[in-house]
């Protein structure tokens, strides 16, 4: 399975409601951590087409 | 991650989640907040950048030396994820939840992650790393847009089964 479709069985347990406080915390976390990543890479876009 | 999970020592195994449930709802609103804030964001950099194709064009045209400096500070947030015990974590809250088959899904996404780490460090390209990479992402972000509104609804509406 790739990293989307998990983060999407994540994803259902919260819209389930059978998901901890604790996972959806570390969820969150975690998705924050893949958009610093993201950002780096929009950023670096922006500098080439010098945006 | 072999240690056996009990609903009260969570605290003992975990560092980056403070287990007290005032400080947790605290916590998730604030992750939430700042998901948001940026799933917006990007929301409008990726459209103003045009989109995933234009994104991707741009990418396979960056110098060499550009590629290098992203893939080092894509290397360090990977890291990040990697080593702040997030994803023990969720597979130790998986397994005192009794959520059957979320473990071994956990499992693989780490080694997805670890399968990218390694052809980052092989370096033999730039574009069969970082080109699937962004993919992700800018999928991810959709993701994100879509469902952050669950997230955060989750944090008032949601069981905690550990209780």
């Amino acid at each position: 399975m790739d990293n989307e479709n998990v983060l999407r069985e994540l994803m259902e347990k919260v819209k389930n409601g059978t998901a901890t406080k604790e996972e959806r915390l570390v969820l969150l976390k975690t998705m924050n951590a893949s958009m610093d990543a993201l950002k780096i890479l929009i950023g670096a876009v922006k500098d080439e087409k010098n945006v | 991650m072999n240690m056996e999970i009990k609903p009260g020592n969570i605290n003992k195994i975990e560092e980056g989640v403070d287990n007290n449930a005032e400080n947790i709802d605290f916590q998730i609103e604030a992750e939430t907040k700042k998901l948001e804030s940026s799933a917006i964001e990007m929301q409008s950099e990726i459209e103003n950048l045009g989109g995933e194709e234009g994104i991707m064009k741009s990418i396979k045209e960056m110098d060499e030396n550009k590629r290098e400096e992203i893939m080092n500070k894509i290397d360090s947030c990977l890291n990040k994820i990697l080593d702040n015990k997030t994803f023990q974590t969720i597979l130790q809250f998986s397994y005192a939840a009794g959520v059957a088959g979320l473990g071994a899904s956990i499992v693989a996404r780490i080694a997805n992650i670890d399968n990218d780490a390694i052809d980052f460090l092989s370096r033999s390209s730039f574009v069969a790393f970082v080109v699937p990479l962004a993919t992700k992402m800018i999928s991810l972000i959709n993701l994100m847009v879509q469902e952050s509104q669950y997230l955060k609804n989750g944090a008032t509406e949601g069981k905690n089964n550990l209780e």
